[in-house]
């Protein structure tokens, strides 16, 4: 039998029992994040098959759709939403550096630039619908057009409103000075905005463009 | 395409940005010098998108290359767009390799189911 | 001389481990971030649910004691009898209790002190009992009858609001299996202790790792599929209505596309319990450890190319081959599995545990069901068999004979770590025999009605199945017996059970490094793994083994095992 030559030996001891570190929480949050995003991936991709059937088998009704619509309204939010992206990453840079009140500012920006991006959304749904683009099934020749449309635009829509309620959440957050010595709360919510940018930016594309 | 200078502590606070052999030195270091690339890219999808446009209009005998031509065109951009966002602005490029895998691995099987069902002819199977 | 590093845990040296004290009953029923606690909530909820879900079989092998509709009121109600069954095994059975033992043994095997997230452990389990009242309401209100796959048009033309319900209690399920398998992950790459490499964890992580992954890559499959669904029932789209330029194999594709890798979701933790519990019991290491944990991974990525064999009757002729070569692949690393659980045993010391009589119940009954997996994946045979109680044997004897036998396999297992009480063996032993006869005689016999051409889904059938039938029915009952003699068992082993000790079986693996139960923190300091978590049978296994004992115990250990 072997002898027992260290046999009550406790393991290096952390400084603090039973407790993450913070940098070892940060990496837990951001890794939970990223994984969260992976499962929205292939929720979008779900939602915007089906639009691209639709383009594949019928051409003419996407494209005169697009000719209806023109690209203008939607270039324009597309920046909006590009410029909002680039304030939240700012915001994140100040406070690293250390500047709240600049950070307040920045996450102010992006805040607004997402709602600008759902205001110009909504004329956008007005327009269609006054051109007989609607969600539900309906006699028109657009029928098929719209459910397809509408499904993976508007669950980016609904992504876009609730980052604008984070944002606000992150700016109350951060005017308390949570954030002064830990930002991991302001690059979740990076995370989270950027991947919505991210799949703006495959939608305005297959949607809009092609 | 932008690469920030190392010197100053974290790269993403510095100013200044080595872009093409040239020293740039801008607020907001290399995250202004991404956004304008995003929108420069933009603005040239939008511009090809809408030529091309045109250009299938005057041309249909050729309209069925043109159009693959625009696709792929277009994806391209977007997809170099989105990568300089995921890149710089989601921090991919300062993260351990294992955040790449997992956003690889969910697109690697989007991609597959999305494969499949395009293969749907149109009109379903009963034809 | 080996060097030997004993994990200390929860109690320091010198006390006893009776001064344990088990959470009261009441910290069950509220809100709590303790993975142990949350553990048990999952598993006591998800029995609940077996038993509703196994009183709906009773009824479905009722109404088919007789040829004639006899027990129904109408094929409509015996469509939303099996439809239910399905749903609250499949979601609210199954996937929740491996979250049950995941919770429970994952964080303790590693060494960790708590998930990653505690707090989203505690949501992802709060969303279970909300989301159940909706599904069930819906049997209530006008049920849904399309079947668990809710295949398009009978989900959206032909069904009730229940099949909205069902919809929304699924979608419900969906995002707390995401959040649960984001923790799992997350848990197991972030929170080990620097001891515990990937390839010395046990291979219960490595099976709820590849779990997780599948859960997280597959079931937005489901959220998105039932998203559209809801928006074709709710808001007048017509996504899977081909009337309204919809495709109704959109649907069959996502939603296959989700639920097999959903099935691997199902057993791969049971293979996990099986590499520990036929290790442990027979005392010998796992035959092939590195080849078992990347198989499971194997297993988690061919899962994702073989969906569309359950479409081989609705989909285009060419694809056919392609998946039934894909699916046969996947035989492959469920057949070193396989091999690698008969090395273990081969040549082992044995002990006819209750823990080991299910595992070895498992094996044999799993490998029936694989290897009927393989007969239906055969092109030529499925087009046979399509439809008929062939398939539904197939699915039950990976489903029951597979999953339930390994959960009962891990209930036995680690009940003593879970409650400080031990089971009842003599019981145990006698539930088994019910469970293992009352199984083989429910289902084997499906296979030869299947053959004979008795269609699935029906409730009134051809005379020439009625004795068949019966025997199939009779063995059911015997089936839903057992259950009551292993609830006998748990409650009366909570009570008045032997003490357990830390560490009854004398396992090597770190969630018997500590008292039973585990304390709130696990573990006082990060544990030290034993150099190879199934290293039995070597001089410093049995000396770690006693420096635990005596470290945790400090007396003698009072368990059948001595």
């Amino acid at each position: 039998m072997a002898e027992l030559t260290a046999n009550q030996l406790h393991a290096v001891a952390h400084d603090d029992h039973g407790h993450l570190s913070e940098e070892e929480k940060n990496d837990n949050l951001k890794l939970g994040v990223w994984l969260y995003l992976a499962s929205e991936i292939v929720i979008f991709s779900i939602m915007i098959v089906g639009y691209i059937l639709l383009r594949i088998n019928e051409p003419d009704v996407v494209a005169h759709a697009h000719e209806q619509l023109g690209v203008g309204l939607v270039t324009a939010n597309t920046f909006v939403l590009l410029a909002s992206s680039y304030f939240m990453v700012m915001g994140l840079r100040a406070m690293q550096q250390g500047n709240r009140a600049g950070m307040l500012r920045w996450i102010g920006a992006t805040a607004l630039g997402g709602t600008v991006f759902l205001i110009g959304q909504y004329i956008e749904y007005s327009e269609l619908a006054h051109l007989g683009i609607v969600l539900g099934y309906s006699e028109s020749q657009w029928s098929t057009l719209g459910m397809r449309f509408y499904a993976p635009t508007f669950f980016h829509g609904a992504h876009v409103f609730v980052g604008v309620i984070w944002a606000l959440e992150v700016l109350r957050r951060g005017a308390q000075g949570r954030y002064d010595h830990n930002p991991i709360g302001i690059e979740m919510f990076g995370l989270y905005w950027h991947f919505v940018d991210v799949v703006w930016i495959m939608l305005f594309t297959l949607i809009y463009l092609v | 395409m932008a690469e920030a200078t190392r010197d100053e502590g974290h790269h993403s606070h510095s100013n200044t940005v080595r872009l093409l052999g040239r020293e740039i030195t801008v607020e907001g270091g290399v995250y202004t010098v991404v956004f304008v690339g995003l929108a420069i890219l933009t603005v040239i999808e939008v511009l090809s998108a809408e030529y091309l446009k045109g250009a299938i209009h005057d041309a249909p005998s050729a309209a069925a290359t043109l159009q693959a031509i625009k696709a792929v065109l277009l994806l391209g951009i977007a997809i170099i767009k989105a990568g300089l966002v995921i890149w710089f602005y989601m921090h991919l490029r300062d993260e351990k390799p294992l955040l790449a895998v997992v956003l690889l691995l969910p697109l690697l099987i989007a991609t597959l189911s999305i494969m499949y069902l395009l293969a749907i002819p149109p009109g379903g199977y009963a034809l | 001389m080996a060097t030997i590093a004993v994990p200390l845990g929860g109690q320091a040296e010198g006390h006893q481990a009776d001064a344990v004290q088990r959470p009261a009953l009441s910290e069950y029923l509220r809100w709590s971030v303790d993975h142990k606690i949350i553990g048990v909530q999952y598993g006591v909820a998800s029995f609940l649910f077996f038993i509703i879900g196994g009183a709906m079989a009773m009824l479905i092998r009722l109404e088919l004691w007789t040829p004639e509709l006899d027990v129904m009121v109408s094929g409509a109600a015996y469509n939303s009898l099996f439809t239910m069954h399905g749903t609250v095994m499949i979601f609210l059975f199954i996937i929740p209790m491996w979250a049950a033992f995941g919770n429970f043994v994952v964080p303790l095997q590693l060494g960790a002190k708590d998930m990653a997230f505690p707090w989203l452990n505690a949501f992802a389990f709060w969303l279970i009992p909300p989301a159940a009242i909706v599904v069930l309401l819906g049997y209530f209100v006008t049920p849904a009858e399309a079947g668990w796959t809710s295949y398009p048009p009978l989900s959206t033309l032909f069904s009730g609001d229940g099949q909205t319900l069902w919809a929304l209690g699924a979608h419900l399920l969906g995002i707390s299996s995401i959040m649960g398998s984001i923790n799992f992950i997350v848990t197991i790459f972030n929170m080990r202790p620097p001891q515990m490499t990937l390839w010395r964890m046990p291979l219960l992580c490595w099976a709820v790792l590849a779990t997780s992954i599948i859960a997280v890559m597959a079931t937005p499959f489901l959220a998105g599929a039932l998203t559209l669904l809801l928006l074709d029932r709710v808001a007048g789209t017509t996504f899977f209505d081909a009337a309204g330029g919809g495709d109704v194999l959109l649907w069959q594709n996502i939603f296959w596309f989700y639920s097999h890798p959903a099935v691997y979701i199902m057993v791969l933790p049971g293979m996990g319990v099986l590499s520990e519990v036929l290790s442990v019991h027979s005392r010998k290491p796992v035959f092939g450890y590195r080849m078992v944990g990347l198989s499971s991974m194997g297993i988690a990525f061919v899962g994702f190319t073989v969906w569309a064999h359950h479409m081989f009757t609705s989909l285009q002729p060419e694809l056919r081959i392609p998946f039934m070569i894909t699916t046969m692949i996947i035989a492959v690393p469920t057949g070193i599995k396989m091999f690698s659980w008969l090395g273990t045993i081969w040549g082992g010391k044995i002990r006819f545990t209750s823990a080991m009589l299910f595992a070895l119940g498992f094996m044999s009954m799993f490998v029936i069901g694989g290897i009927t997996g393989v007969m239906l994946a055969a092109l030529p045979f499925d087009i046979h068999v399509h439809d008929t109680y062939f398939v539904v044997s197939h699915f039950h004897f990976v489903l029951f004979g597979g999953s339930v036998f390994a959960i009962y396999a891990a209930l036995y297992h680690w009940f003593p770590k879970i409650t400080g009480r031990m089971m009842n063996e003599r019981l145990g032993r006698i539930h088994f025999a019910f469970t293992y006869f009352g199984f083989l005689f429910t289902f084997f016999p499906m296979h030869i009605v299947g053959m004979l051409g008795m269609p699935r889904r029906v409730a009134v059938y051809d005379e020439a199945f009625a004795n068949w039938n019966q025997l199939i029915s009779f063995s059911a009952f015997v089936l839903g017996f057992s259950t009551f003699i292993v609830i006998y068992n748990i409650i009366r082993s909570y009570y008045r059970g032997p003490v357990a000790g830390a560490n009854p079986w004398r396992a090597l693996t770190l969630e018997w490094a500590t008292t039973s139960p585990p304390p709130v923190t696990n573990f006082a300091d990060d544990p030290i793994p034993f150099e190879d978590p199934y290293g039995y049978g070597t001089e410093a296994s049995v000396a770690y083994l006693n420096a635990v004992e005596a470290a945790f115990d400090g007396r003698e250990n009072r368990t059948i095992l001595d």
